[in-house]
């Protein structure tokens, strides 16, 4: 791969995006705009897929850095311009292609201000890449809170429902957690002089980790302010509940995005930040709180089932259903003292592998629902029913999804959440107890997952009062895109889960390199 | 005895002092009205282009300490920078102030030449080393002001001068006994003199020694009579009222130039005048000024339907944030480990400047077409308006402090100071009351771009041609100096040296 191709993937879709935005009134934009960005984040996958695959597992460590130093060049203030992607990172990358692509086939059929929308989309998958890719804090955090416009305008603007109380919300809850991660990153920086998070010795950089850690504000703090920040983004209970109303209110393409890659901005800085920087400068916090880790991601993922059960709206099922998957990523982040006490990273591993893999099977879901909605106009499960007989397609693939979602044996799901079950049950005492009680949530998902299948796509058919019977008749299934993007994401799912490797040999390059820097 | 060099140091001033009179008498002759404002802004673009020469020398012959005049005038780096600041920003407002003041304003003359009159004082204040050149200087900056609000015309322009009146009366005379206690100790007013005296008391024994207090006092009263000019605690409960009823064109000058011109002198007190072992005294006080003020502001700035209104809290919010830098400029700081406030505060006000003349001259030129300042009156004004509205959304993206803007480069430092301070309560409470700001700046790039026009006319909208390119260039500097803020910081650090 040429240097600069990371780069490549921040900014072109956002000068993509901007160059659509200005050039709105020009004639082959207003009619190709869809062709053109499908092309565009069509090379963004092809290109994600090429780094993902040429990331040396021999050599492990930070590849394909690009570097430029002069971006805030003073003394008393350092920040650099610096991307690069370990075996943490370079899923999560991949992720973001894939699903880019799949959002922009979700949106063939927006009308209102067609442009805008694009140009939005396309700015918000580069900004996205661009965190996952950052290797200076503060440029994380440039990446972090731009992605909030375009998120902004795309829920607000082309959402249903409350759309502008909920991109409010959302907004209101991602600055919050910006204003710490603000305040976490700063406090990072004077305690170690750089704002640069790694090693990098080709280019003889010294990051936060082996640095001096000096500072007057104690690291228990600082590690708290960064894991409120990454907790609101994720969400984990009590702060979840922009989450529910952001996707239900959002376009589909967007409810890819936002579960599929921006849930994992919040799981990415907990492994990056919480574990890995931390890791360096003090292990005990992590190890002396894990237990009330484990409890937490054990009570958000029961919570979160327990809520989702009583979902009557497709989409809103789906998005409580991430609150409870979000879940097993803390309690699989608190296991974090394995490596310490029986020499295992199964934990942190599941972790990151339960990152990418929810990030497609709920995209898959997500996108499904919204093909469903498009045809019959309705989410609400009691209007609902029999689908199957017009929709085959469409029944299959979400079949599927919800195995994967439940964790079935040789789907996706089912690696990431045993690796996390073993990973925290080995810890004994009170992970095995949170162990317990998170695998419970499991059998809540297969029940929660099962039913709305039950009732939505298969069952007796439509009642005769509900607005879909009228044009029941009419309901056709997935066209040639739509199943492209349908067989992109399940494809994704089942190679995962019959031979993980593909992914977690990556992975646990990066995971395995936390506890050796 | 005054030199030619002299002379040549003060040009600008001397070039606004001719320019007032010269409209002035323009005015008695010509009958077209914009003439006067085309003068005005003549001579502002002549002072302001001697400014930034002198600036330019100054930099390249290396003489940071610069000359000065009479004791009681120091033109160096420091003065010369914000007063090149203040005089762009006045072009700024004369140039657009060409076309768009004619609804808002009967007479225009009087109003041009007050207004050079006003700048010519704030540029003095930039420069002064001296407690009563000082007073006479900002006397000389706010009773122009009197006039330009008062000329208006309109039934309330008369309250909101005497409003103005008032409280810039007080402000003087608090001013003036915080001048009489430090005066009463030192035996000086020229700030050289105020800082040698021996104040080694520092630390548990400081209030021990009644001359420490006295001095510390008087500071005190100096910086709350100040805090008129920058909008904040406690002086701001004039901003509301004057902000909604003034002229809009003043409303910008008050919120922009006339802040510059308040920071400068507080700087110039704080750290000439006032012996550097006081610092950590004052600095608790600034540090709740510059609470007080963000919150107030920000909460107040919540429930406005008038957007002028709306502005007025959020600059009194903004005049917080600035304080946080200062407050956070311990002498140890300002090595090169730790980051300096002072720094991050004179950042801060230049992005400030820049986001909100960009702002506020938007806002005029939407407002005038849209014949109202009524926030709800904006829905589809992007699309109506939208070069327009692009640019004023940008520069509220600023004034929040979302990355890629200067607003986020400025918040970025000033948060950054406190915090290398010890001062994480503040920049805690600082960083919370920007999320609070999210409400009520989105609020109105909501009604701009999301919500659909009430009216469906097809009435063709227009904005100014001088508004437009004078926003977009300072739009183009919000984007740069937000993405490679590294220039403007060279350039703040060498002339904030000089004052140490």
């Amino acid at each position: 791969m040429p240097s600069g191709i990371l780069s490549f993937l921040i900014f072109f879709p956002i000068i993509s995006g901007i160059l659509i935005g200005i050039f709105s009134e020009n004639k082959f934009l207003k009619i190709n705009v869809k062709k053109v960005s499908l092309l565009i984040t069509g090379i963004q996958m092809i290109l994600s897929i090429l780094v993902y695959f040429s990331y040396d597992k021999a050599l492990g460590g930070f590849q394909f850095i690009d570097y430029f130093d002069s971006w805030i060049p003073f003394e008393a203030f350092t920040a650099r311009y610096i991307v690069g992607i370990d075996g943490l990172s370079a899923p999560l990358i991949l992720l973001t292609g894939i699903l880019g692509f799949c959002s922009v086939i979700a949106s063939m059929n927006i009308q209102l201000r067609q442009k805008e929308y694009f140009m939005w989309l396309l700015a918000l998958q580069g900004v996205v890449t661009g965190v996952f890719a950052s290797l200076d804090l503060l440029l994380l955090f440039v990446f972090w809170e731009a992605e909030l416009i375009p998120m902004y305008f795309l829920i607000s603007i082309w959402g249903s429902g409350r759309a502008h109380y909920s991109a409010m919300k959302f907004l209101i809850f991602t600055l919050t957690s910006g204003a710490l991660l603000l305040i976490g990153i700063v406090s990072l920086y004077f305690a170690t002089g750089t704002f640069t998070m790694f090693d990098i010795a080709e280019l003889g950089l010294y990051g936060i980790v082996n640095s001096n850690f000096s500072i007057a504000i104690p690291a228990v703090f600082i590690f708290f302010i960064f894991f409120i920040g990454f907790a609101i983004k994720l969400p984990l209970f009590p702060v979840h509940s922009w989450l529910p109303d952001a996707h239900t209110d959002a376009p589909t393409a967007v409810s890819i995005m936002l579960a599929g890659v921006l849930l994992k901005m919040g799981g990415y800085g907990l492994l990056r930040i919480n574990v890995d920087i931390f890791n360096y400068i003090d292990p005990s916090i992590l190890t002396d709180l894990a237990p009330y880790f484990a409890i937490i991601g054990a009570f958000s993922v029961i919570y979160g089932a327990l809520l989702t059960i009583q979902q009557t709206d497709l989409k809103r099922l789906i998005a409580f259903s991430s609150v409870s998957h979000m879940g097993y990523v803390v309690l699989g982040f608190s296991s974090y003292g394995a490596f310490a006490s029986v020499g295992s990273t199964e934990g942190l591993g599941g972790t990151a592998l339960q990152l990418f893999t929810h990030g497609t099977i709920t995209g898959l879901a997500f996108l499904l629902v919204g093909l469903t909605y498009e045809r019959t106009h309705t989410r609400y499960i009691p209007h609902l029913g029999g689908l199957v007989n017009k929709m085959p397609l469409i029944t299959t693939f979400f079949v599927i999804a919800g195995f994967a979602s439940l964790g079935l044996p040789g789907l996706s799901g089912f690696v990431a959440e045993l690796m996390i079950f073993i990973g925290t049950f080995k810890m004994g005492s009170l992970w095995a107890i949170s162990t317990v009680v998170a695998v419970f949530g499991v059998v809540l998902a297969a029940a929660y997952t099962l039913w709305m299948i039950q009732r939505a796509y298969f069952g007796e058919g439509v009642k005769q009062d509900s607005p879909v019977a009228k044009i029941f008749d009419q309901l056709d299934d997935l066209n040639k895109l739509e199943l492209l993007s349908v067989l992109i994401l399940t494809a994704t799912i089942v190679v995962v889960g019959i031979y993980p490797a593909i992914i977690t040999d990556v992975l646990n390059i990066g995971v395995g390199e936390i506890f050796t820097r | 005895m005054i030199t030619l060099n002299d002379i040549l140091l003060l040009s600008p001033e001397i070039a606004l002092v001719i320019g007032a009179f010269v409209v002035i008498i323009v005015d008695l002759f010509s009958s077209k009205k914009s003439f006067s404002a085309i003068f005005a802004s003549v001579f502002l673009a002549i002072s302001a282009i001697l400014s930034i020469v002198l600036t330019t020398n100054l930099i390249s012959y290396n003489d940071p300490s610069g000359s000065s005049i009479i004791n009681v005038l120091s033109i160096d780096k420091y003065s010369l920078f914000l007063k090149s600041l203040i005089l762009v920003s006045g072009l700024s407002i004369s140039v657009c102030g060409i076309n768009l003041l004619s609804k808002e304003l009967k007479s225009k003359g009087e109003f041009w030449a007050l207004f050079l009159i006003s700048i010519t004082g704030m540029t003095l204040l930039t420069s002064t080393t001296e407690m009563i050149t000082a007073w006479v200087a900002l006397e000389l900056t706010s009773l122009p002001v009197i006039g330009m609000l008062a000329l208006n015309q309109k039934k309330y322009s008369l309250e909101v001068a005497l409003k103005y009146l008032i409280l810039s009366a007080t402000s003087s005379a608090i001013i003036l006994m915080g001048i009489a206690y430090i005066y009463g100790v030192s035996g000086s007013t020229f700030f050289s003199e105020i800082s040698t005296i021996d104040t080694a008391l520092s630390g548990k024994f400081f209030f021990k020694d009644p001359s420490n207090i006295l001095i510390l006092f008087g500071a005190l009263l100096l910086i709350s009579g100040a805090s008129f000019k920058i909008a904040s605690f406690p002086f701001f409960s004039w901003v509301p009222d004057v902000y909604q009823g003034a002229p809009t064109i003043v409303t910008i000058y008050l919120s922009v130039v006339s802040k510059i011109a308040g920071l400068s002198i507080i700087i110039r007190i704080l750290f000439d005048a006032i012996n550097n072992s006081m610092i950590s005294e004052w600095a608790v006080y600034l540090s709740i000024m510059a609470a007080v003020s963000m919150t107030f502001g920000n909460i107040m700035a919540l429930r406005q339907s008038n957007i002028k209104r709306l502005f007025a809290y959020s600059t009194i919010a903004h005049a917080g944030y600035i304080l946080i830098g200062l407050a956070s400029s311990e002498p140890d700081s300002l090595n090169s480990s730790n980051f300096a406030g002072i720094q991050s505060s004179v950042f801060y006000i230049v992005a400030y400047a820049i986001t909100n003349l960009t702002a506020f001259l938007s806002i005029l030129s939407i407002s005038r077409e849209i014949n109202s300042f009524n926030i709800e009156k904006y829905k589809g004004a992007g699309i109506k308006l939208r070069f327009q509205s692009i640019i004023l959304s940008i520069s509220l993206i600023s004034l929040l402090g979302i990355p890629a803007t200067i607003g986020f480069m400025g918040k970025a430092f000033i948060f950054s100071s406190a915090i290398s301070n010890n001062l994480m309560w503040l920049a805690l409470i600082g960083i919370l009351n920007s999320v609070i700001s999210a409400y009520y700046y989105i609020r109105i790039i909501k009604f701009m771009f999301i919500d659909a026009p009430e009216d469906q006319e097809s009435k063709s909208y227009s904005s100014d041609l001088n508004t437009k390119i004078i926003t977009s260039f300072g739009t183009i500097l919000i984007l740069m100096l937000g993405l490679a803020p590294a220039m403007l910081l060279g350039i703040v650090e060498g002339v904030v040296n000089i004052l140490q």
